[in-house]
């Protein structure tokens, strides 16, 4: 079963070097504290291993300064196994960067992610408010987003669509967390957490042309995205 | 453009999950001897996929023997997967099997679990009654809760969906058992509702209801509450003698530090007491939580009732876990009283982790074809099957009948194929193979 996955995996890595090379925030999911000058849209693909096999995924992510210095961001991640699954997540944010001292930031945010499964008992509206951190010192900086309180629904439940208080195991779940390097012109590494998975992302310039390659895993599910960044000065 | 569909069908190729594959092939078959015994095993795999319960009952209007298969399928994603109940003709010679559907995936029924058959509509044909829903609907996120209660009317041109309790409850059901609680004449529906302690918010609980049929076919969205306790696999039998149904069980959520119980039936439903009156008598509260207990007439051949418990223990993994062990429980003068236990296993161990337990259920019948009562146990978290051959009466020799078969379902002994000779069904959840072993 692996060993055809495995393959198409690689055809499709090797289309994806010989074709591609962040402005985009730190984070997977949930709002940050990073400033982003301008609209920023990063197109990702790839490949997830999960214990029935594989699935395909994509990322849309789309940021922007909106105004009186709120930023909004509006991601999208489709998992895809052909006759088997097809589920979403869309995921709307609002955030507010606060300069704290010349090199932290901090962000209150609202967050709202709608996951869109196979059934009525697999859609689940949440909504979280937390805050955002982010410390640069040189080439090094940290961030955290952590939501704080947080309610679901399951929108089309047949018989409770009520809304609910999301747990403290559910808000830390979607915790994330990351330390980035910049040390090399056009290079961007950054190691974090985001809720149980490791995650290690990167950035470069190749051909003017801003790639991205994300590698996250907690040993039974792990996913690999190539992607593409795209910005828009103003 | 022509690159981005290329790209496009690349990505999409990305996506090879078969959850449904077995490490098996359909119609495999294999020599098994235990002992004195020897055993064809046949493997079916063509529409199992995350096989559990099965129950072998004439469905048909022929009365042909067809095995009911609840698959839970498999976790793909991020949601708990819809489950399937399919019914399977085998033939003669137990070398071919067709097979139709109850329900399937697109039905929208999370983890159906064990069926039952009755006509409870009363038009002559019976009907399939399965109770939905499990611990992992409470515990994976993105999916909601999943407890429910349907039955499906058999027709002429299929079968007919109704809920009792439209699935979506926060407490998961194992089982609707068909019974004229009130004495009415129409079947009630009696079940247990349960529940997980999660970090999810959600804790231990078990409840034994009933649901009263107003009509044949027709029940009551509120049942009536027996009590606090009971478990997942639930069995009706009159347990004091006295001329009413009472409830036995295992316990394995209740929360009550029971590992088997029963709930006596005082005083039959009335006016007053709508539900009846009920009363929980321990059977035993020393071998931990459990997960069946069954009340088998004239297992040793002496003429008296004993049950045979399973409970559902992990050694390796909880320090304070009881021994996993099966054991036979002989009622005492007083059936109130605590029953005499008697451990029939030796070796059962868990593998390691949590939410993995030994052993699992099991059922009974006459394996060897020698005239009495044996048992065919699943090791579940021991990934072994074990047959418990009674060699002489109340004494049993544990056999290995598979080695590698884990969190394995099923275990029915049962005349198939009408030949007059009993064969064994065994499920193999993490392998989605069942297996039927006929004696040589």
């Amino acid at each position: 079963m692996y060993s055809s996955c495995i393959r198409s995996f690689s055809l499709t890595a090797i289309f994806l070097c010989g074709s591609l090379a962040a402005a985009t925030g730190p984070t997977w999911a949930l709002p940050h504290a990073q400033l982003v000058a301008e609209p920023t849209l990063e197109l990702s693909g790839g490949y997830a291993q999960f214990p029935q096999g594989g699935l395909a995924v994509a990322r849309f992510d789309f940021e922007s300064p909106i105004k009186y210095g709120v930023y909004g961001s509006l991601m999208a991640h489709e998992w895809l196994a052909l006759g088997q699954l097809d589920e979403r997540f869309v995921i709307g944010g609002l955030r507010y960067p606060i300069a704290l001292g010349s090199k932290t930031q901090l962000a209150p945010f609202v967050q709202s992610v709608y996951f869109d499964g196979s059934s009525p008992l697999d859609r689940r509206l949440t909504a979280r408010a937390g805050v955002a951190l982010q410390n640069i010192v040189n080439d090094w900086s940290w961030d955290l987003s952590l939501p704080l309180v947080g309610a679901k629904v399951f929108p089309v439940h047949p018989s409770d669509s009520t809304w609910s208080w999301l747990g403290p195991l559910d808000l830390l779940l979607a915790t994330e967390a990351g330390l980035t390097w910049r040390g090399w012109t056009n290079h961007e590494l950054r190691v974090g957490l985001m809720g149980a998975l490791i995650r290690l992302s990167y950035k470069t310039m190749v051909r003017q042309q801003v790639i991205t390659a994300q590698l996250a895993s907690m040993g039974s599910h792990s996913f690999f995205l190539l992607g593409w960044e795209k910005s828009w000065s103003r | 453009m022509r690159a981005l569909v290329w790209f496009g069908l690349l990505w999409l190729s990305l996506g090879c999950a078969e959850p449904c594959l077995s490490t098996y092939e359909h119609g495999d078959e294999a020599t098994i001897d235990l002992g004195t015994m020897r055993f064809k095993r046949r493997a079916f795999t063509d529409g199992i996929c995350g096989p559990a319960f099965v129950q072998v009952t004439p469905l048909r209007a022929d009365g042909a023997p067809e095995l009911l298969v609840s698959n839970f399928h498999k976790q793909v994603g991020f949601s708990v997967p819809n489950g399937s109940l399919r019914a399977f003709a085998l033939n003669a010679s137990l070398s071919a099997w067709t097979q139709r559907s109850i329900f399937e995936p697109n039905d929208d029924i999370k983890w159906p679990n064990a069926s039952r058959t009755a006509d409870l509509n009363a038009d002559g044909l019976d009907d399939v009654i399965v109770g939905t829903g499990f611990l992992t609907c409470q515990l994976v996120p993105w999916t909601a809760p999943c407890g429910g209660l349907v039955w499906f009317e058999q027709r002429a041109d299929g079968w007919r969906r109704h809920d009792v309790v439209t699935p979506g409850l926060d407490r998961f059901i194992h089982e609707g058992i068909p019974v004229d609680v009130d004495q009415d004449g129409d079947l009630d529906l009696v079940s247990v509702l349960e529940s997980m302690n999660t970090p999810f918010g959600t804790d231990y609980a078990a409840q034994a209801v009933w649901f009263e049929a107003l009509e044949p076919g027709r029940f009551a969205s509120e049942p009536h509450v027996i009590g606090e306790g009971m478990g997942s696999l639930v069995e009706t039998r009159d347990v004091d003698s006295d001329g009413d149904l009472d409830l036995v069980s295992a316990e394995y959520f209740a929360g009550l530090d029971a590992s088997y119980a029963w709930m006596e039936q005082v005083s039959a439903p009335t006016s007053d007491a709508p539900a009846g009156v009920w009363k929980r008598h321990i059977i035993d509260d020393t071998s931990g939580p459990s997960i069946q207990l069954t009340l088998i007439d004239d297992l040793y051949g002496d003429g008296v009732m004993r049950g045979v418990g399973s409970n559902h223990t992990n050694t390796v993994s909880v320090a304070d876990d009881e021994p996993s062990e099966i054991a036979v429980y002989t009622p005492t003068a007083d059936p109130r009283q605590p029953w005499t236990k008697a451990v029939i296993s030796q070796g059962i161990v868990s593998r390691p982790g949590t939410g993995t337990a030994a052993p699992g259920i099991f059922g009974y019948g006459d394996a060897d074809n020698d005239g009495d009562t044996d048992l065919l146990v699943s090791g579940d978290g021991d990934p072994r099957i074990f047959l418990f051959e009674q060699t002489t009466p109340g004494e049993f020799t544990q056999h290995t009948l598979e080695q590698s078969l884990g969190q394995a379902g099923g275990m029915v002994i049962g005349d198939l194929n009408g030949d007059g000779l009993n064969e064994l069904l065994v499920t193999g959840y993490e392998d989605n193979v069942l297996f039927v072993y006929s004696q040589l």
